[in-house]
């Protein structure tokens, strides 16, 4: 090999090496920062629609919210959200334990620096040995901004029942 | 002169007439419009991943909305969804009915319109044994202070259980 073609193959590497590194770097900028917060649930009362009685239920668990964000060219921001769920709960006449696990997700476009937004987020709730189909339907207020901040409330916490 | 019973009189009825101005007023500021929309959903199908039937679904997706302006001047949005949706399955030919209604509440500054996306869960309640569905339906809706409202279904996917 000749000297010259060492010197092709050796700028080439750095050539390459250089694109590589740009991309990388590229790729972190890019990726948005994820922000999050977590409401904690103990013994939030809701009414089992699917009993003749309207059994109480104990709801304990945790209600998980996170968001990223990006201002396009014109400078409207897109907050994406997640909500996910992980509970569990005890009948407070039967004491059949329930549980609900599930995930949701928003999105608001807006100019302002902030959102704000109060949703009905629906799980299945699972009653142990209950062939009811029933949905935990939570009223959850959310808000998040551009300088990372992020609330997130339960409201209220009801029940549907399906068949 | 007048006597004293006119005066009482002539009292009351201005009274009365201050009183119905003010509540005319008061009433006027605090009545809203309600707008409405209603979205078709024209045989849309979609697979039951638990018996693999195929459900063709009609009905409507109704979306109405009102909106108010807090001390604060922020516009608050409320916004109601109700789904009605039939279904038949095939090749099992039951019955799939589905009737949902998820709220939503967003505050927006300047009058700024609300635009928000929402993953709505609807479930379908099938007929006899066979078993239920859910379906996740990607909701973009967008309303205003003028009465606009643009609502567009995306994605969807469908879980058995």
């Amino acid at each position: 090999m000749s000297n010259n073609q060492r010197r092709y193959i050796f700028i080439f590497g750095v050539v390459l090496a250089v694109i590589v590194a740009g991309a990388a770097v590229g790729a972190a900028q890019s990726a948005a920062p994820v922000y999050a917060t977590d409401a904690n649930l103990s013994n939030q009362v809701t009414v089992n629609q699917c009993t003749a009685a309207g059994e109480p239920v104990s709801l304990s668990g945790n209600v998980h919210f996170q968001y990223s964000f990006i201002t396009d060219s014109s400078g409207v921001n897109h907050f994406s959200i997640a909500v996910s769920t992980n509970l569990s709960g005890v009948g407070q006449t039967s004491s059949a334990s329930y549980s609900a696990s599930d995930s949701s997700s928003y999105t608001v476009n807006s100019s302002d620096s902030s959102a704000d937004l109060t949703v009905d987020m629906k799980s299945d709730f699972v009653r142990q040995n209950a062939a009811t189909s029933l949905t935990l339907v939570q009223t959850l207020h959310i808000t998040v901004n551009t300088l990372g901040n992020i609330t997130g409330q339960v409201v209220q916490s009801t029940t549907q029942c399906g068949s | 002169m007048l006597d004293n019973n006119k005066i009482f009189m002539m009292t009351r009825r201005a009274a009365v007439i201050i009183f119905i101005l003010a509540a005319t007023t008061v009433f006027s500021q605090t009545s809203v419009t309600q707008y409405t929309l209603d979205t078709p959903v024209n045989n849309q199908v979609i697979v039951n991943s638990c018996n693999n039937d195929m459900v063709t679904l009609s009905g409507t997706m109704h979306f109405e909305y009102h909106f108010q302006i807090d001390p604060s001047g922020n516009t608050n949005f409320f916004i109601t969804s109700t789904s009605n949706l039939t279904g038949t399955g095939a090749p099992s030919n039951a019955s799939y009915v589905g009737k949902d209604p998820t709220q939503y509440h967003t505050i927006t500054k300047q009058a700024q319109a609300s635009d928000f996306t929402d993953i709505q869960k609807i479930k379908l309640v099938a007929q006899g044994p066979t078993p239920n569905m859910t379906l996740r339906q990607q909701v973009h809706v967008v309303v205003d202070t003028h009465g606009n409202m643009k609502v567009d279904k995306n994605n969807y996917t469908v879980k058995c259980n």
